[in-house]
């Protein structure tokens, strides 16, 4: 066999085997059988980034740190005061769309945004610019994420205010199988807060103290559809945050459809038993 | 008596639609005229000699060289898939890439129950094919063309399925021996 590393007689050896292959074949058969079912591409985290600007520039740019790859999703958690709007932009010509409302708690807001079915490549970077307003803090945090449907990928979405030592929000029922779960807090870091993800929920960004702000997020694939609550710890119960979720369909896969030409002698030789 | 006549009028049919429909015909294959998809012309194709051509695709960065008798079509298949055909008109001859956007950095049982229900991989076997690319090719059977060769790998982001007939096993590897990715 040419071009593909195959020496002579290990070519030689796997035609002998052609004229054998039944046993060969009911292992492979039964082997790829006994794998559970999945009608849903695998979702995966892939990476994030995320930066924090104080000052009074209306705009700051987070950088991945490796490449982003075409067709993924990109989340972004957002925050920001003064609460005026807010846009995304990258620098791959994506289009990002708000996955919630915009939620206010005293001089912070914030909000989701994301863009399905992303151009990717090198040096991709995330800008998010205050549209209104003069903002003094900006912290936003972005997650590229695989495996999530390519149009229409949000489900949905909920939002809202929490405090005490345990903080949530939601519930949502997820119509899928599969489906992409993403979580964020946010708040003014005044008292000190920190907060961690509980239950079911992977912390991505933790919520350092990026001057007097903190942003943190966290997420989940969800194996099968139903209710579901974000979920944090908070270190000092009397702080109230911004709580915000949405989730996102896992894609269907494709399927290859067969597009060279049927051929019609070896199908007739077969039902001969020649 | 009576079942030696009955026996000679089927035999003596036999030989009539013999050279009613000669073997040409039966060799004669066919193409799904009900498959879906939307046509793409992204690929750019430029003859690089009397019997070859090179074919580029400037999304998905890689060119192959390949006989230029062979005619390129390319299908959008949905959710970032694709398909790019390349295919003797009218012939069973030629080959066809099928690339979807991929997660996972193998191939996995799933992936191969999506796309062969049957389950049938015959003799799978890790090669390194054109530019240092790390594919697993093996033997297949395909409702539509018979006995078919696969070679598979992943590739940033993507799953490539190339697929031909079995009888044109060592073009096919003629060809993905010119196979590169601009990076």
């Amino acid at each position: 066999m040419h071009g593909l590393n195959m020496n002579i007689a290990s070519y030689i050896t796997s035609i002998v085997k052609r004229t054998a292959p039944i046993v060969l074949l009911c292992v492979l058969v039964t082997g790829i059988a006994t794998v559970p079912a999945s009608v849903h591409a695998a979702v995966a985290f892939m990476q994030d980034t995320e930066v924090f600007k104080s000052g009074t520039a209306p705009a700051t740019t987070a950088v991945f740190p490796t490449d982003t790859t075409s067709g993924n999703l990109i989340v972004v958690a957002a925050s920001w005061d003064s609460c005026g709007d807010a846009e995304i932009t990258d620098n791959k010509s994506n289009t990002y769309v708000a996955a919630t409302v915009k939620q206010t708690l005293g001089v912070i807001c914030s909000q989701i945004f994301y863009a399905e079915n992303i151009t990717g490549g090198a040096s991709h970077t995330v800008t998010i610019s205050a549209t209104s307003g003069t903002v003094e803090f900006i912290k936003v945090v972005v997650h590229e994420v695989s495996g999530v449907a390519t149009s229409g990928a949000l489900d949905k979405n909920a939002s809202g205010t929490s405090s005490g030592a345990s903080q949530s929000v939601g519930p949502v029922t997820t119509a899928t199988d599969g489906q992409y779960i993403f979580a964020t807090a946010s708040e003014e870091n005044i008292s000190n807060n920190n907060f961690s993800a509980s239950g079911v929920f992977t912390e991505r960004e933790t919520a350092d103290q990026s001057g007097s702000w903190q942003t943190q997020t966290q997420d989940y694939v969800q194996p099968t559809a139903g209710s579901i609550s974000a979920t944090w710890t908070a270190s000092s119960g009397s702080s109230a945050s911004t709580v915000q979720m949405a989730t996102f369909f896992a894609a269907v896969p494709v399927s290859r459809t067969m597009r060279l030409r049927g051929d019609v002698r070896l199908r007739g030789v077969r039902l001969l038993g020649l | 008596m009576k079942y030696i006549a009955v026996s000679l009028a089927g035999f003596v049919c036999g030989i009539g639609v013999s050279v009613l429909f000669p073997v040409s015909h039966m060799l004669t294959g066919s193409t799904d005229s009900s498959l879906s998809g939307t046509q793409l012309r992204e690929g750019i194709i430029v003859t690089a000699s009397s019997d070859e051509a090179t074919f580029t695709h400037p999304k998905l960065r890689f060119s192959l060289s390949y006989p230029k008798e062979l005619q390129v079509s390319e299908y959008d298949e949905g959710g970032g898939a694709r398909t790019i055909l390349f295919q003797k008109q009218n012939e069973q001859y030629g080959f066809q890439m099928f690339v979807v956007p991929y997660g996972e950095t193998t191939i996995t049982p799933e992936r191969i129950r999506t796309d062969i229900p049957s389950g049938i991989v015959r003799e799978p076997t890790t090669v390194v094919i054109g530019d240092n690319i790390e594919a697993t090719v093996f033997w297949s059977e395909s409702p539509t063309i018979g006995e078919s060769r696969e070679v598979w790998f992943v590739h940033d982001g993507y799953l490539y399925e190339v697929t031909t007939y079995a009888k044109l096993d060592t073009i096919l590897a003629h060809i993905l021996g010119t196979l590169h990715f601009s990076r």
